[in-house]
């Protein structure tokens, strides 16, 4: 599997280059490099702040008496991406497609099996801990459980300035003014800040949890499913309040989800996974309006649509099976196994054999008439809602 | 057609130290044979209470049923004795649920759990019990029925857990399936699935859906007809198309705005619905909505809506100001909803 290979070219890759964080694209380190992150600007390039290459993440699976390392689950296999300043990439897939492993590797909460982190052209995986608490000024989380990240016997002002006084940055005088702007820039007014969380709504939770991110003035925050647990009237405000924060501080997120709605309205790029891997990457247009690759097109045909009418109307893509185990996945495509358009190709007579033997690239493929990367042998562009 | 299911006046609420939360305060509906109705509302509607309260699975105490009559096929199901109660739930009224790993025996078979209904309620021997549970988990779509009957629980998928307690709950062709948020704890993908198992097996076994979601999306595939819940209360009723493409209620209007849309690039901001829930202990006093609503008026706070029919036969909102509703649009709530977020 790739992963052997993949732990060689993340050894050998921070001593061989050491390249600027601004003109990476053309890179070609490895040779199976096809899938490498694709510039989506428009000529004079955005500035990348955070760069995923190759990010591979193995978990040991223990078992037996003396609990040694049986196998390994392939949490994440080979992904890789960059997030310019100011944008928002979505992540999507079903749960277990290793979208919050990865979502961990970039802040370095996880360490990645093999592969690179690079903040600001900086590889963040080698970085000791006490570099890495330095960088942690820049890189944030929001996780899902609003309920569950919060300590419950701190008051929202000890919540705010905990990181600030980690990082030397808490003045008696100044601090309590930054904590009335935080507060307020999140939608809270100053008299919560002595307040516990059991005191706060979910959504309120969620916008504490925001203003702890945006403490030390970060330029990428993960948002880890930061609306999943919150009612949809709820959502929408905070989905709001994230898109206010990212124009006023010019913030780069990655914004991890398994709700294909909120990851159109909120994204400006969007990353499908499946079993560890990405196999479509895009701006919203191309991966929602003309997605090419098969589970992009079932996923997103099995949204449903508050609309009556419509979804008399549709035509669903029901995927048969469940996702198989990331201990052991197909070998060449991980889709082929729940695959419609391999069925249907093979019904038509088209030799598919190539979606066993190979794994597809993730790579723009012009025969499909597909002007963005996607891994599949058969990409075919189509629109689906 | 005469209903199955007659619900009037339920209240139903449970006894805290923090004081009485009244879960559902005051409903009534009806639903009838072969059809779906899908009660939506966010947590702590009280939609999922409005169903233990017809299957009579709430405890008392701490619960109460303090008021009303729920009618099953002409009999009164709150005055049953309780013998004759078990013979109705399972038989005639079956329910699946969210999390269909808690709700599966971990250490029976698939097959036993299937096959007890038929044991239970129509006296099959164990052979016939476990043949019937064959042809009910190929019935939802699980393949080798044969060889998966016997497997436990854990063997199964999220997915193939969900269709097997759907073979349980359609295991005696019930008349009424009460359906609680039986795709919440599942990936998109296998939602599909499951919701079209969901959909032929009410046309296979004839029988009416009751599906209980807080996803529009969802009750916009399924329901004929829809009951929007608010804080224990009946905010909205009226078929799928009524309630989507006319709601006459602030709330549900709100609802609708602050979707983001799959089919929709999102240009249009999200219209949020402002404040947050009420405590079901201290009910806000008139229309439980009025705190959160953007059309409030005075009478709004004082006087309590009734449901009423405000168009056609059966559409019918429980808002002082139903009328007006018909000439807004998602604009003019936007914009109303941002006046008031800068108030704020």
């Amino acid at each position: 599997m790739t992963a052997t290979e993949d732990t060689a070219a993340g050894a050998a890759g921070p001593t061989t280059d050491d390249t600027p964080a601004d003109d990476t694209t053309d890179e070609t380190p490895t040779p199976e490099d096809a899938a490498a992150p694709v510039d989506r600007s428009d000529g004079d390039g955005p500035e990348v702040v955070l760069e995923a290459r190759h990010l591979v993440k193995n978990f040991p699976i223990h078992g037996g008496v003396l609990q040694r390392v049986q196998a390994h689950v392939q949490a994440v296999s080979d992904v890789s991406f960059q997030l310019a300043r100011g944008e928002t990439l979505g992540l999507v897939g079903e749960s277990g497609c290793g979208k919050s492993t990865t979502g961990r590797m970039l802040l370095n909460l996880i360490r990645p099996s093999a592969g690179e982190v690079l903040f600001e052209g900086q590889d963040i995986t080698e970085l000791s801990a006490k570099g890495m608490r330095k960088l942690r000024q820049e890189l944030q989380i929001v996780f899902q459980d609003p309920y569950a990240s919060l300590n419950p016997r701190m008051t929202v002002e000890a919540t705010l300035s905990e990181p600030l006084r980690i990082h030397d940055k808490w003045d008696s005088k100044t601090g309590p003014g930054t904590i009335r702007d935080l507060l307020e820039r999140v939608g809270l007014a100053d008299e919560h800040k002595r307040r516990y969380p059991h005191e706060f709504s979910g959504g309120q939770r969620q916008r504490i949890g925001i203003a702890r991110a945006l403490a030390l003035g970060p330029s990428v925050i993960v948002l880890d499913e930061p609306v999943s647990a919150l009612d949809v009237s709820i959502q929408a405000g905070v989905v709001n309040l994230l898109t206010d924060l990212q124009e006023e501080m010019n913030l780069s997120y990655v914004f991890i989800a398994h709700d294909l709605s909120v990851v159109r309205h909120i994204s400006d790029r969007v990353a499908v996974m499946y079993l560890g891997k990405i196999v479509e990457l895009g701006n919203r247009t191309e991966v929602y309006e003309s997605s090419a690759h098969p589970y992009t097109q079932a996923l997103l045909s099995a949204v449903p649509l508050p609309d009556p009418k419509r979804e008399r109307e549709r035509e669903r893509i029901i995927l048969t099976g469940d996702v198989p185990s990331p201990v052991d996945p197909p070998s060449g495509c991980r889709f082929r196994t729940r695959c419609w358009h391999k069925r249907a190709l093979e019904e038509a007579g088209v030799d598919t054999s190539v979606c066993q033997e190979e794994e597809p690239l993730l790579e723009i493929r012009p025969s499909g008439g597909v002007d963005h990367p996607v891994a599949c042998h058969f990409a075919e562009r189509r629109a689906v809602v | 057609m005469e209903p199955l299911l007659i619900v009037e006046d339920l209240h139903t609420g449970f006894h805290t130290d923090g004081g009485y939360v009244q879960a559902v305060d005051g409903i009534s509906y009806e639903i009838y044979p072969g059809e779906t109705f899908a009660i939506v509302g966010e947590s702590g509607s009280g939609k999922s209470v409005s169903a233990l309260t017809i299957m009579g699975l709430i405890n008392v105490p701490p619960g109460e049923i303090k008021a009303g009559r729920i009618e099953w096929k002409g009999r009164d199901l709150l005055t049953l004795p309780e013998d004759e109660r078990r013979a109705i739930r399972g038989k005639e009224i079956a329910m699946i649920f969210q999390d269909p790993m808690t709700s599966l025996n971990p250490v029976h078979t698939i097959g036993r759990q299937i096959g007890e209904m038929s044991r239970t309620h129509e006296g099959a021997n164990k052979r016939q019990a476990r043949q019937k549970a064959v042809e009910l988990l190929d019935l939802v779509g699980i393949p080798q029925p044969d060889i998966r009957v016997d497997n436990y629980p854990h063997e199964f998928s999220g997915g193939m857990r969900q269709r097997a307690m759907i073979a349980m709950a359609i295991a005696c062709k019930p008349s009424l399936l009460i359906a609680d948020e039986p795709t919440t704890a599942l990936d998109v993908t296998v939602q599909a699935q499951v919701l079209e198992v969901i959909h032929d097996i009410r046309d296979e076994i004839d029988s009416a859906v009751m599906l209980i979601t807080h996803d529009l999306g969802v009750v916009a595939g399924m329901a004929d007809r829809v009951m929007v819940m608010y804080a224990g209360r009946q905010a909205e009723l009226g078929t799928a198309d009524e309630v989507f493409y006319e709601p006459r209620h602030p709330y549900t209007l709100g609802l609708l705005a602050s979707l983001p849309r799959v089919d929709e690039t999102g240009v249009e901001r999200l219209v949020p619905i402002i404040g947050h829930p009420p405590s079901l202990i201290n009910k806000p006093s008139g229309c439980v909505f009025h705190p959160r609503c953007p059309f409030a008026q005075e009478i709004c706070s004082s006087e309590v809506p009734e449901l009423r029919v405000v168009e056609g036969d059966a559409h019918m909102s429980a808002c002082h100001y139903a009328e007006t509703l018909r000439d807004v649009s998602r604009s003019d709530l936007a914009a109303t909803v941002e006046e008031l977020e800068e108030l704020a």
